[in-house]
């Protein structure tokens, strides 16, 4: 028997479950995934649907920033597309809710491609600054548009059903965003997988080598925008399910810094990094939500000394990431498990 | 690496005893949960604003409690985001189980207001839209104040009675930022200007956070209006007075209740001084009744530090929640809807001067139709007018 993991072929190499302990723990996870809102409270449940909705946007911010190297700062506007125009679909169209959530995403990718396009010229940080300009012309646009999209008083949103599943119960959203988290983690390790993965890896390294050995680089770089903004969308349709009310103040630049936060957290360019990201944030923000709160119960004079508490935690994270983890969680969790694996005969 | 880990498991230690300790004491408490900016772009005016709720908070409680039992306040910064508002709502509802809460921020408010009805939770709003008024629409929601509507029609009558010239109409334009809020009162007062004799001029947009706000002053000094309605907060209208005073513009400000406090005269540097402001809240520091355990609780817990009337405001918030949960514990029927029932017994309850009286009833949640005007005085606020009353009509009701 082989003491270890030896492939003898590409196909083996890229498999997705490299050994049947991984397949056997990512099972047990996703039972627990399933059976969590019969145990949790509704609180908890709407935390993780929270979570979950994070971690498709995420995924998809990992598709263009991790994978294809194009920082965006835009990424919750494309969110808002998505929620808009599930909402307008189902709402003033009469769309069924199951065809106007994949149109949602696709709206999203169209116009996360309109945005794309300057990437052929941009790069790096010139880049940045054009995302946050879709940004802006995105909430101003659902701002001022007042016959779609209820300009500053918002939309409420009709809950989607699917047969007699009504999304109104947290609990069938809950499942319904655990679905498609799991679909969105099979699309992206798949896309990353395939010819167009390492493509966006290409060009991510060496955008000019990718060119010389025949990669389009800007045809791959709007089909990262799409895949993108296409999770985007997704995960913005979800949201307003579950906001109930959508304005323009729903998806701002906030929100789009927070996704990249999670994203470097997590590890920028690993398909886990989204979920290891996102699971850290929420992780941290629960902790220092009971901190803030226990804190401020037993000094309520001094209150205002710990409501920053978070702003500077969450600060002080980001910067000790991008100085001691830079690849963030996902590849820590690499070593730790090569670690062990051989643990105690590491040499 | 042993001593850091000993370290480490000491810390989390005492951080556990902390939770426990504060989770154990809950018999004979009553919880009520404040969601307020304390981080965000708002958060000068929502530290101010929960300041006076907690020291209200600890004068009740020192001062009998909710006939003897403990009123427990719940603070969550949401940083004026509304999904971090929403989830802040979630967990104050859901895992602490508050009988009401206060919301800051009218994003989060017009986002959770559907869920609001259907989980018949008391709120009280800090954002004082009409729109919350109608107990048809929103029967959980509550404020202790008039409408910004209200506000500012009072504000537009106060500008029409107190004109001189009879040869024309005073003019008037709408300066505010582009949101829900800054546009809210603009078709009630448009159509109350149009219906006494009061002419608006174009509308000057100065968004937040305003840094400059030149562009849109020039614009509006060609109409040259007699009167400028400011619809923003202190840190943003501060910036307001401060390009008026150096363009050397004669329009006579009117701040309204959110930019109309002691901040703004601090932060405007001077600018603020011979400018109006219409308000329904007393000044700190104003010679009524309710305001002295007010000073003496803000001089005893915290020396040194500036009152304002939005401290103030906090006071009220907190008194008019423990009326209600007074009456609400004495029926026996301390739950959201008991609160409610109790709410809309009000009768002109008083706090002592510091806000007009409030009456709430089963049709309408308008808390009071007065407020005076203010001018800024030697950096002083200081009331020109008395109280200035609306009808209790149904003209603007809910719009």
């Amino acid at each position: 028997m082989p003491a270890g993991l030896f492939h003898e072929n590409y196909q083996s190499d890229e498999r997705v479950f490299q050994t049947w302990f991984v397949k056997a723990w990512l099972i047990a996870f996703l039972i627990a995934c399933a059976l969590f809102p019969l145990m949790a409270s509704k609180y908890m449940v709407s935390i993780m649907t929270e979570a979950g909705i994070a971690i498709i946007a995420c995924h998809g911010l990992n598709v263009l920033t991790g994978f294809t190297g194009q920082i965006s700062l835009g990424h919750a506007a494309f969110l808002g597309v998505g929620a808009y125009t599930c909402t307008i679909l189902t709402g003033k169209a009469g769309i069924p809710f199951i065809v106007a959530l994949p149109l949602a995403g696709v709206m999203a990718a169209m116009v996360g491609m309109i945005f794309g396009i300057p990437s052929l010229r941009l790069r790096g940080l010139y880049l940045a600054i054009a995302t946050i300009a879709a940004q802006f012309i995105i909430e101003f646009v659902i701002r001022r548009w007042d016959s779609l999209t209820g300009g500053v008083e918002g939309l409420f949103v009709d809950p989607g059903t699917i047969g007699p599943i009504s999304f109104d119960d947290h609990i069938n959203l809950y499942y319904l965003t655990f679905i498609l988290a799991v679909l969105a983690t099979m699309a992206v390790k798949n896309i990353v997988r395939a010819r167009s993965g390492r493509a966006f890896v290409a060009i991510r390294d060496r955008y000019l080598a990718a060119e010389v050995i025949g990669v389009h680089v800007f045809k791959y770089r709007l089909m990262s925008f799409a895949v993108s903004s296409f999770f985007a969308g997704i995960a913005g349709a979800l949201m307003a399910q579950y906001l109930q009310v959508i304005t323009h103040e729903s998806f701002t630049i906030h929100q789009s810094i927070d996704y990249l936060a999670m994203c470097i957290i997590g590890g920028l360019g690993h398909i886990l990094g989204g979920i290891y990201g996102v699971g850290f944030w929420f992780i941290l923000e629960r902790f220092l939500e009971v901190a803030t709160t226990s804190l401020n119960t037993a000094f309520p004079d001094h209150m205002t000394w710990f409501v920053s508490i978070r702003e500077i935690v969450f600060g002080c994270v980001i910067v000790l990431f991008l100085i001691f983890e830079p690849d963030g969680l996902a590849a820590r969790w690499r070593t730790i498990r090569a670690y062990w694996k051989l643990w105690p005969f590491s040499y | 690496m042993k001593k850091r880990t000993i370290a480490f498991a000491v810390l989390a230690m005492f951080f556990c005893m902390g939770v426990w300790a504060t989770n154990a004491i809950s018999a004979d408490k009553i919880k009520w949960g404040v969601l307020i900016d304390l981080s965000g772009p708002t958060s000068d005016w929502g530290k101010n604003q929960v300041k006076g709720q907690l020291d209200a908070a600890r004068w009740v409680n020192e001062n009998g409690g909710i006939n003897g039992k403990k009123l427990e306040l719940i603070v969550i910064d949401d940083g004026y985001k509304v999904p971090r508002g929403v989830a802040g709502y979630n967990r104050l509802v859901d895992s602490e189980h508050v009988l009401g809460l206060y919301i800051q921020s009218t994003g989060t408010t017009m986002t959770l207001i559907k869920k609001i009805v259907k989980d018949g939770v008391v709120t009280i709003a800090a954002s004082f839209t009409s729109k919350f008024q109608n107990p048809a629409k929103t029967p959980f929601s509550f404020f202790v104040s008039p409408s910004y509507g209200t506000m500012g029609r009072i504000a537009i009558k106060w500008i029409k009675d107190s004109w001189k010239d009879k040869s024309r109409n005073p003019k008037l334009c709408f300066l505010y930022p582009d949101n829900k809020y800054g546009r809210d009162i603009l078709n009630v007062c448009k159509d109350y200007a149009k219906k006494i004799g009061v002419d608006v001029g174009p509308d000057q947009v100065i968004n937040w956070p305003t840094r400059d706000a030149t562009p849109q002053l020039m614009n509006m000094k060609r109409y040259n209006p007699d009167y400028a309605y400011i619809t923003s907060t202190a840190m943003n209208g501060a910036v307001i007075l401060k390009n008026a005073k150096a363009l050397g513009i004669k329009t006579k400000f009117i701040s309204n209740i959110r930019n109309f406090e002691e901040t703004l005269i601090k932060l405007s540097g001077g600018a603020a001084n011979g400018t109006y402001g219409v308000h329904p809240i007393a000044p700190y520091g104003a010679e009524v009744p309710g305001m002295k355990k007010v000073v003496e609780s803000n001089e005893k817990w915290h020396k040194g530090e500036m009152g304002t009337n939005v401290y103030v405001e906090g006071w009220v918030n907190i008194l008019a929640v423990t009326n209600a949960l007074r009456i609400a514990d004495k029926a026996g029927k301390l739950t959201p809807t008991g609160i409610r029932e109790a709410f809309e017994q009000f009768k002109g309850f008083d706090t002592g001067g510091l806000a007009p009286p409030l009456t709430f009833t089963k049709t309408d949640h308008r808390a009071s139709m007065a407020a005076k005007i203010y001018e800024v005085k030697n950096d002083k606020i200081e009331a020109i007018t008395s109280w200035i009353d609306l009808p209790r009509d149904k003209t603007y009701f809910g719009k």
